[in-house]
């Protein structure tokens, strides 16, 4: 498994059970940058209650995730009261209600599976609006006056923050020709920093191919922060960080497939950046083990064979002289 | 092997066969001890002038002769950061596992990566050419070892990178993608179903010859999936304009 999934697996399983045979859960399970989801059955069989509890809430409401879950899970989602407590958001699912027809039913345990992607993705939609809205007013602007305005004609939007993790943040900033997302990580030991820097130097390279020259941009820089976000109070400079720009440009989010696939696919970055460098320290660590092996043979074959005492058929033992 | 290599060693095999001469040999210092006098450096005549074969300046192997003992101390070539670590994570791995390696030291002497000590309980219970051959096998092995994993950790950051950027890439509305592996490479571009039809040899090959099929799916679709461990890796669907 090269690529991530973006949807949760237990989610998926349990309701596509639960959907064809009712039957009580009370599920607590998590999924990455310490996301919590609770799946309960608390007053009947019939109606499941699936909570999702993510560290970056307040974040994501700033930029419109409550309208944007509002809008996805209609009819699903409960207001801000009834929100079991501990977790961010709440949705009921009546088992009675639920379509008939096996697509649809796919299609609904799909959107709800995604959950926590779709909560995350506000931020990222809200920036593709608004490159949107300032790529139209920079083209007003640029009509008439196109020579005064000349060099310093480019406009950003706010710089959004999302703080998914205790230290680490995603930096999305839009600009009239561009979404700039910025992933800040940390690496906790010496072995996964020189690893980190392996593959994002390829992620870096990998741009060369003739074949990738439509994926995003993406630079990057340990040490120091990257110039857009530079002025933030609060960042961390030193050996352990690691800075990731992605540039996103329109072709990027053309329509709503395209960028919730790319919306989908750049959140889950930093766990699949820490996925690969965990598989590699595996794989390094059972190529040891093995070597290691073949070492202790060699030596072994170092040491004289003990003659194993031979005994006749009645029991005596004899010895070579 | 290099031009270089095998004088070198060579030169080490020497060494340490004309060093190994061991004998039983009781401290003069403590009553009733018999220590290896290399390590307790307490009487200046039971110990023999150190000598160091050196490749380079980075590869060099000290081998510090004793009457009852040998320490033989090895510096491993470590190019850049990469190397460094492995190499640091090999010796770790290799003298935690000291018990096993009975001539193991626990700790390399400083400005070395991993010592090793000979006793004269040890060439007198081990075949002496034989614990050559080993010391010989062993700095043979561990430079090739530390530069594959370099190379699979490269080879598997690559793969990493690509596939990430493809898929995004593909959803960039792109109508072609590549997969590398090692050396293996595979070329995807494709622009219609007959296309597809044409690579299918070509993937069969690369999959070693396992099951594999195309499964067509919406009209501008296809599917590819492999039913080999590896190849599993590379089950994704394309959508092409």
């Amino acid at each position: 498994m090269i690529l991530l999934e973006s949807h949760s697996v237990i989610i998926n399983d349990v309701l596509t059970d639960r959907f064809e045979k009712p039957s009580r859960a009370d599920i607590q399970f998590v999924d990455y940058d310490n996301v919590r989801f609770h799946l309960s059955t608390p007053s009947s069989k019939t109606q499941i209650l699936l909570s999702m509890g993510i560290q970056c809430w307040p974040d994501l409401v700033k930029y419109g995730a409550r309208e944007h879950l509002q809008a996805e899970y209609e009819g699903f989602l409960l207001s801000e009261q009834e929100t079991e407590p501990e977790y961010n958001v709440s949705l009921v699912i009546d088992l009675e209600k639920i379509p008939e027809g096996v697509d649809d039913r796919l299609a609904l345990i799909s959107k709800l599976a995604h959950l926590k992607s779709t909560a995350m993705s506000s931020p990222f939609l809200s920036a593709f609006a608004e490159q949107a809205s300032l790529q139209a007013n920079y083209k007003d602007a640029a009509g008439a006056q196109a020579k005064d305005l000349g060099e310093q004609g480019e406009t950003k939007g706010d710089l959004k923050v999302v703080r998914y993790r205790e230290e680490e943040a995603i930096y999305i900033q839009a600009s009239n020709d561009r979404v700039t997302v910025v992933f800040s990580t940390v690496f906790k030991e010496e072995t996964d920093k020189v690893f980190g820097r392996v593959f994002l130097q390829e992620f870096v390279d990998a741009r060369k191919l003739n074949a990738l020259q439509n994926a995003p941009q993406v630079r990057y820089s340990n040490r120091e922060p990257p110039l857009e976000i530079r002025h933030l109070p609060g960042l961390h400079n030193g050996e352990d960080w690691g800075y990731v720009t992605f540039v996103l440009f329109p072709r990027h989010f053309a329509n709503p497939t395209q960028s919730q696939s790319t919306i989908n696919r750049i959140q889950l970055f930093r766990d699949y950046l820490h996925y690969h460098i965990k598989c590699s320290k595996a794989y390094m660590h059972s190529r040891m083990r093995y070597r290691v092996a073949e070492f202790l043979k060699i030596l072994n074959r170092a040491k004289p064979e003990v003659a194993a005492e031979r005994r006749t058929a009645t029991g005596r033992t004899f010895r070579t002289r | 092997m290099s031009n270089t290599l095998r004088p070198y060693l060579n030169a080490v095999r020497a060494t340490l066969t004309a060093a190994l001469t061991l004998e039983n040999f009781s401290s003069q210092v403590v009553e009733r001890h018999n220590k290896p006098e290399v390590e307790v450096q307490t009487s200046p005549e039971a110990l023999l002038k150190p000598l160091i074969v050196s490749r380079n300046e980075s590869e060099r192997v000290l081998i510090e002769p004793s009457v009852n003992a040998i320490r033989l101390s090895i510096s491993i070539k470590q190019a850049d950061e990469i190397e460094k670590i492995l190499c640091h994570k090999f010796t770790r791995f290799m003298m935690m596992r000291a018990e096993g390696f009975v001539i193991l030291r626990r700790k390399p002497i400083p400005g070395y990566d991993i010592s090793f000590l000979i006793t004269n309980f040890h060439s007198e219970s081990m075949l002496k050419h034989k614990l050559v051959d080993f010391i010989i096998q062993f700095m043979e092995d561990v430079d090739k070892e530390i530069s594959e994993m370099k190379l699979s950790l490269n080879a598997r950051a690559r793969i990493v990178a690509e596939s990430y950027l493809s898929t995004t890439e593909l959803s960039g509305g792109c109508a072609g993608s590549k997969i590398r592996s090692g050396t293996a490479s595979l070329d995807m571009a494709v622009e219609n179903g007959w296309m597809i039809q044409a690579l299918q040899p070509d993937i069969g090959g690369f999959s070693g010859g396992t099951s594999h099929q195309f499964l067509p799916g919406p009209p501008s679709s296809y599917r590819l999936t492999c039913s080999n461990d590896k190849a599993d890796l590379f089950d994704f669907a394309f959508q092409f304009a």
